[in-house]
């Protein structure tokens, strides 16, 4: 157990697909060789298959005897063939057809909404933005064993060390979400960091940083003041993904709620709703209902003319609401007192400091 | 828990066999004629291989440390050794043994294309495959033992050597002192892999290895998720 732990709230209700996080992560962390196929954070249309194909129905995690219950590895096919464009021809040279892919895709990060063909005639969808759940009981962890994934004491972060880490792929089996990725350079497992290096820094991850939904909320779980306490602990509108794979994850979702399907004034969601609750329930658990139900009160709360301070809270209005980063706190827990080695500063533009000093 | 109990009578059961086999079975290393090089004997067809015998390989499953998730057919494979004495106590090893696939692995990719391919980065391929493989596994301390070293890749008194050659990643020499503590050291060793009619052949040259120095093998079959200590192995054989 770890002496702290950073969480991520999304509120699926704000998500608008539009990849600028995967982009963000895409450029500061896997645009390197080896990582084509590789989206530390990844959104998706659901109900589809997601990405790598069907992650949430091949297996992973542990059974209810908490042995762990590894899934086959994803073949290359399901998460696609990452395809190049003839750039030297066509913008270097001057010639050449329109740029298209080398190849001709079967397969990608969201391929549902690609092909658009998901769900066709049913007017609901949401989407899922996904990172490495950092889970208080990681799955990988535990299947790991060079033990080169450690659980930072710090603050909860899971990663994989690539110096003790020779490319097994039990990892890759035993997580049920399917966030770690294989890379044939480096003959290592990779996954998400949750952007520590940033986060050392008073910098907030790159894929919350840049979200224009502003959906994300950072901080510590553990914290009383930071925005994830509040809306996962205090006012329990944020439900974790699968959480029936035993890894208790530490990514929360405000679940989306989309009004009633004919609009009647006055009517429940869980009446006549949109997005079927059987879908809902098969990613957040029976626990969604009880956590839509609070949110419908919220909103009548604030349509009567009464503050609700869960609204305001996900309204997310600047930074300084939705992250609250504490450096010196996690520097303090540390083993060793910050003994271990840093890992070299991203690049790109200088960090911002966010949020507040406990 | 269940895994637990299976690992613990998998390693007394090894650990009975390896008693046992103190008094050990012997590989014989007839020297070969003087002409013959570590250049020569590096190549698995070459003739001077025909005058050293060939003793089958008794080949063991890793304990269930792994279960579930490990794909077994049953079927383990048939293979031999022959060893050759060189000069200067170079000794060169070559496995043979039937594997009806030869498996790569992942592979890391740049996509040939239309323009300049240079701008491209690598791409990962096959993320699922593995790759087969071969160890020699002498300690690091040559010469006679009273006591072989760990099975499991040596232990902290008695660390080992590993001369290891991965399919399409080439040969490479490791150190281990223990389960999972593998780490690679750097140092280029001499090998050769040749795969023909469902057989491969492999040679490693291993050099400082005096007579009565124990020595062991390990054999991965890529297309069984062989990798790590997934694996066929041999006891300890002692090098006559």
């Amino acid at each position: 157990m770890s002496k702290h732990q950073y969480a991520m709230v999304m509120d699926l209700n704000k998500c608008i697909g539009c990849q600028t996080c995967t982009m963000a992560c895409k450029k500061q962390w896997t645009d390197d060789d080896g990582m084509a196929s590789m989206y530390w954070n990844n959104v998706e249309t659901q109900p589809g298959d997601g990405y790598p194909r069907r992650w949430h129905a091949i297996g992973g995690g542990f059974d209810a005897q908490r042995h762990l219950r590894p899934s086959p590895l994803p073949p290359s096919e399901d998460y696609g063939e990452a395809f190049e464009y003839d750039y030297a021809q066509r913008l270097f040279l001057g010639k050449g057809k329109p740029v298209m892919p080398h190849a001709d895709p079967r397969f990608g990060p969201n391929w549902d909404e690609d092909v658009g063909a998901v769900n066709r005639g049913n007017p609901y969808y949401f989407y899922l933005p996904r990172i490495c759940n950092h889970c208080t009981h990681p799955a990988c962890l535990e299947a790991c064993p060079r033990k080169a994934i450690y659980k930072r004491e710090e603050d909860g972060i899971v990663v994989i060390d690539q110096e003790r880490c020779r490319g097994y792929r039990h990892c890759i089996k035993a997580c049920p979400y399917k966030k770690i990725y294989f890379n044939a350079v480096t003959g290592t497992s990779q996954k998400c960091i949750f952007c520590y290096p940033r986060l050392e820094r008073g910098a907030v991850n790159a894929c919350a940083a840049q979200c224009p939904g502003r959906l994300r909320f950072v901080g510590l779980l553990d914290d009383p003041e930071s925005p994830v306490h509040a809306l996962v602990l205090r006012h329990k509108v944020a439900l974790p993904l699968s959480p029936d794979m035993g890894t208790h994850p530490n990514v929360y979702y405000v679940p989306p709620f989309s009004p009633p399907k004919d609009g009647r004034p006055g009517a429940s969601v869980l009446d006549d709703p949109r997005l079927p609750l059987e879908q809902l329930k098969y990613f957040f658990g029976a626990g969604v209902v009880e956590v839509i139900e609070r949110l419908e009160g919220e909103l009548k709360r604030a349509q009567a003319g009464q503050k609700s301070e869960v609204l305001q809270l996900l309204i997310g209005r600047n930074a300084g609401v939705r992250f609250r980063l504490v450096p010196a706190t996690v520097r303090v827990a540390a083993p060793g007192d910050g003994a271990r080695p840093t890992a070299p500063g991203p690049g790109g533009p200088p960090l911002t400091i966010l949020g507040q000093e406990a | 828990m269940n895994n637990r109990i299976g690992l613990l009578l998998g390693l007394i059961g090894l650990l009975t066999v390896q008693s046992e086999a103190l008094a050990g079975p012997v590989l014989a290393a007839p020297a070969a004629p003087a002409s013959v090089t570590a250049k020569d004997a590096v190549e698995p067809a070459h003739a001077a291989w025909a005058t050293t015998p060939e003793t089958p390989l008794r080949l063991h499953r890793s304990p269930p440390l792994y279960a579930p998730g490990v794909r077994d057919d049953g079927v383990w494979p048939v293979a031999a050794v022959r060893l050759l004495r060189l000069a200067d106590g170079v000794l060169a090893v070559r496995l043979q043994w039937a594997d009806a696939t030869q498996d790569r692995g992942a592979t890391a990719a740049r996509y040939p294309d239309r323009g300049d391919a240079k701008i491209y980065k690598r791409h990962t391929e096959q993320a699922s495959r593995f790759a087969d493989g071969a160890c020699a596994m002498v300690p690091r301390r040559r010469g006679a033992h009273d006591r072989n070293p760990s099975l499991v890749m040596g232990d902290a008194q008695n660390p080992a050597d590993l001369f290891y050659w991965r399919a399409g990643l080439g040969f490479q020499r490791l150190r281990a002192a223990g389960r999972s503590t593998v780490a690679r050291t750097g140092q280029p060793i001499e090998g050769r892999a040749r795969w023909s009619e469902g057989r491969w052949n492999v040679t490693f040259i291993l050099r400082e290895v005096p007579a009565r120095t124990p020595i062991s093998f390990a054999i991965w079959d890529g297309s069984k998720e062989h990798r790590d200590g997934i694996k066929y192995f041999s006891l300890w054989y002692e090098i006559k």
